[in-house]
């Protein structure tokens, strides 16, 4: 039950994901171990060092395993955001521009997500 | 297999690599590495230890093609399958992920059921794979720079769906290969280069992949198809062809278009009452009439869910009378040409390894680099042991066998060919009843048995047994070898070895045998056999229950028997011991001893009733009368085995004792050992006189 919470507080796609993980544990299992990943502080610091590849890397990590948990409003967020930070065969990233813009929306799910989970 | 196959995950998030390693499963090892770098090292220290790769692409240091170029540098992508776990969908990044070798893709989200199939068959494709392609598979890669691989691995997955053998796809092959080459020799009529050639016979294993597309319950059904059924399985050809019409990167390949033609067109007939487009003659490509052809072919001889296989002969027959479709008569006469050949390679091809030679040779002209050459030595060599081990199993005779268990099949030398009227490959022979009519089920576990019972250091073991060849029963002596893996944890993985008809060796062993212990003129056994049987009987062992077990002895002799001989001669003596060995027979049961043991003295034995006088007056009675006018007066000395004696030469000697008495007081009758007193036991302690020294011949049988 908790886990149908925990979905409906964070906007997340609880049915999809039990299609494709199958099992109501390993769910739960690796909602939990989400709080472990560092894609998110990779991202924060990444930014702030002004190391742009290692940026997209954090955003590209954290928009696969938000997809792969279905927790979908960060997934979108943070597609967003590495679809900006993606960096063409020159090294330079797609729309740097936006990133500043992107950056809040990615914080606000992940946040959601953290707090979500915390009651699973 | 008991030891687990060990996959390495690797990806930057520990997150991602939790969760594909929770999704796979505990049923295989699970190694990680965290980034590029650390993938190289566990490659390096692991080598084909690893049995797939689970790669990312985006990780930092060295992302996944990274990895996948030093994958290829080294030559571990040949060995080592390895599946991109990607995001990414984008067709460059694909073709660039084909390019560099891999074999599958898992798109994200996953999913785990999606993420398990494909784990699986990509293990088993590369195992199959590797058992069948063996030890050219390095050469077919090299020379078609990795074409044949994704080529091969296509249509057999194809043929995975469809249930057909591993071999159909090389069958068609080979036929295709051998039906061109035979027309280029014939005729000028179709512009075809050996790399033509070369190229259609790989393009001919795509001619099914439209079958993809058909439900697997139309596939593999076993009986009739309907109409709306069969309408169905017809589309899998404009199915196929469309596949490959719709490829965005690779559809104006050569090999491609080659492809495309064969999937469209290998239902098409000369006649034109083909499908889908019902093209006639030789608006029909040249390439998809020889696959069609060899298509028929393969299907006839071999066994399928709704039929048994035809034999060669057979199959050539129905094509050759139009009953399995229209073809080109110019492709027919080369089929003609190529018959011999054609069963040959085909029977041979098990491992596929005879077709790769030929192609390589065919190709040969199109290899420039040096290291192919040490490549073609190596292949050489092994053409010329298979040769070798084919003369010499041909050269005796003995059925050459492997039997391997995973998947059950067994190749048989080819003169059981014709031999034990069996395929020479048999797959699943523990259910095949022919293999098993032939054999025996009873035979073959016991053999089965003795195999896995086996070890590492004592792999061999031989049995006797015996075989139905044609109608009848025959010995063949078995000499095997159990094949094992490695020395930690051995598994079973088949067996070597042959089948020696001993039957004429046996038949001559049991003649000699018979003649070793039978009298040649009656047939009843000698003496010599009589006396070791009778001892056994009497047992000397301590397990003998001296009280109970009792036997009677009697020694019967033919009274007059020397005028017998001189009166009408030794020929009618000879027939008067025949038939009174025959009267003997029949008056005792089957387990008693009959024996002749001097020229007309014949000895009986068999257990002893508690009175035993009844049973002798029966016999003696049973064996008096005539024979064609000469009377028949038997006389004979019977003594008892019983808690006093137990020796047969003491038995022995005490009968003859008792018959000597017997001829002395009157012929006819019989007289028991223990009804003589002391005295008439003691004159012949010495054993000078007794019946068997000679009384007929000396004095009375006058």
């Amino acid at each position: 039950m908790s886990l149908e919470i925990a979905y409906a507080a964070m906007g997340g796609d609880l049915e999809t994901v039990r299609g494709r993980l199958l099992t109501d544990e390993r769910i739960e299992k690796f909602a939990k171990i989400f709080l472990q990943d560092t894609s998110m502080q990779t991202l924060e610091s990444a930014l702030e060092a002004g190391d742009l590849p290692e940026a997209y890397r954090g955003a590209h990590t954290l928009k696969g395993v938000s997809r792969d948990l279905g927790f979908t409003p960060l997934f979108e967020a943070a597609a967003a955001l590495s679809d900006a930070l993606r960096l063409d065969d020159a090294g330079v990233p797609a729309n740097v521009a936006a990133v500043p813009e992107l950056m809040p929306a990615v914080r606000d799910a992940y946040s959601t997500v953290v707090d979500a989970i915390a009651i699973i | 297999m008991s030891e687990k196959q060990t996959i390495l995950i690797v990806d930057d998030s520990m997150l991602n690599r939790a969760l594909l390693a929770d999704m796979i499963g505990d049923a295989y090892r699970i190694i990680e590495a965290e980034d590029g770098k650390q993938a190289v090292a566990a490659l390096q220290k692991e080598g084909a230890g690893i049995s797939l790769v689970l790669l990312d692409y985006v990780m930092p240091q060295m992302n996944g093609f990274d990895v996948l170029e030093v994958m290829n540098k080294n030559g571990w992508i040949k060995d080592i399958p390895v599946i991109m776990v990607s995001a990414e969908s984008d067709a460059a990044y694909i073709e660039r992920a084909y390019e560099l070798g891999v074999t599958d893709f898992i798109n994200r989200p996953y999913d785990v059921n999606i993420v398990r199939r494909r784990v699986m068959n990509t293990l088993m494709l590369y195992q199959k794979q590797r058992t069948l392609m063996g030890m050219v598979a390095d050469q077919v890669y090299e020379r078609e720079k990795s074409n044949n691989l994704m080529v091969y691995i296509l249509s057999h997955i194809v043929e995975f769906r469809n249930g057909e053998s591993g071999m159909h796809v090389l069958n068609v092959q080979a036929m295709t290969e051998m039906i061109l080459t035979q027309l280029m020799r014939l005729t000028d009529q179709y512009p075809l280069t050996t790399e033509d050639i070369s190229l259609i016979t790989m393009a001919s294993s795509l001619h099914d992949i439209g079958k993809i597309a058909i439900p697997e319950e139309i596939l593999n059904k076993p009986g009739r198809f309907t109409d709306e059924e069969f309408a169905i399985m017809k589309t899998h050809s404009a199915v196929g062809s469309d596949m490959l019409d719709d490829l965005e990167l690779y559809k104006d390949e050569k090999l491609v278009r080659v492809a495309r033609d064969i999937c469209r067109w290998h239902h098409e007939r000369w006649d034109g009452r083909g499908y889908p487009d019902g093209l006639a003659g030789d608006d029909i490509p040249i390439s998809a009439q020889v696959v069609a052809l060899a298509d028929v072919y393969d299907a006839l001889t071999s066994r399928r869910v709704y039929k048994p296989p035809f034999s060669h002969e057979e199959a050539l027959r129905m094509i050759r009378e139009g009953e399995c479709g229209a073809f080109n008569p110019l492709i027919l006469e080369c089929l003609e040409a190529v018959a011999d050949d054609l069963e040959k390679r085909l029977n041979h091809g098990i491992t596929g390894r005879e077709i790769s030679i030929d192609s390589l040779h065919l190709s040969e002209a199109t290899l420039d680099n040096g290291d192919a050459e040490a490549s073609s030595r190596t292949l050489e060599l092994l053409d010329y042991e298979r040769m070798k081990y084919h003369f010499f199993a041909s050269m005796s005779n003995e059925v050459q066998f492997e039997f391997t268990e995973e998947p059950p099949m067994i190749v048989l030398s080819d003169w059981s060919d014709h031999k034990l009227d069996l395929p020479e490959i048999i797959m699943d022979p523990y259910n095949d009843e022919a293999f098993c009519a032939t054999f025996g089920q009873e035979n073959l576990q016991k053999l089965s048995r003795l195999l896995r019972a086996t070890t590492i250091d004592d792999p061999v073991i031989d049995m006797e047994m015996e075989a139905t060849v044609g109608d009848e029963l025959r010995w063949f002596h078995v000499l095997a070898r159990a094949l094992w893996s490695g020395p930690s944890d051995p598994v079973y993985l088949g067996s070597i070895g042959k089948l020696v008809d001993i039957d004429d060796r046996q038949a001559e062993l049991i003649d000699l045998q018979f003649k070793a212990y039978h009298d040649p003129l009656t047939e009843v056994v000698n003496g010599a056999f009589a006396r070791k049987v009778i001892a056994e009987r009497l047992g000397s062992g301590e397990a003998c229950d001296r009280h109970r077990d009792r036997h009677v002895l009697a020694l019967c002799d033919l009274d007059f028997f020397k005028q017998a001989n001189d009166t009408y001669g030794h020929q009618f003596g000879d027939r008067v011991l025949k038939h009174f060995a025959e009267r003997l027979q029949e008056s005792v049961r089957g387990e008693d001893v009959v024996a002749r043991v001097g020229g007309d003295e014949f000895l009986l034995c068999m257990e002893c009733p508690v009175d035993p006088r009844p049973l002798i007056d029966r016999i003696h009675r049973s064996l008096e009368g005539d024979f064609e006018g000469f009377p028949l007066s038997v006389s004979m000395g019977v003594a008892i085995a019983g808690s006093d004696v137990r020796d047969y030469d003491e038995l022995f000697r005490r009968a003859d004792v008792a018959l000597y008495h017997k001829k002395r007081g009157g012929r006819s009758g019989y007289v028991f050992y223990s009804d003589l007193d002391e005295e008439e036991r003691d004159l012949l302690l010495e054993g000078a006189h007794t019946a068997l020294s000679g009384i007929d011949r000396d004095e009375s049988d006058q």
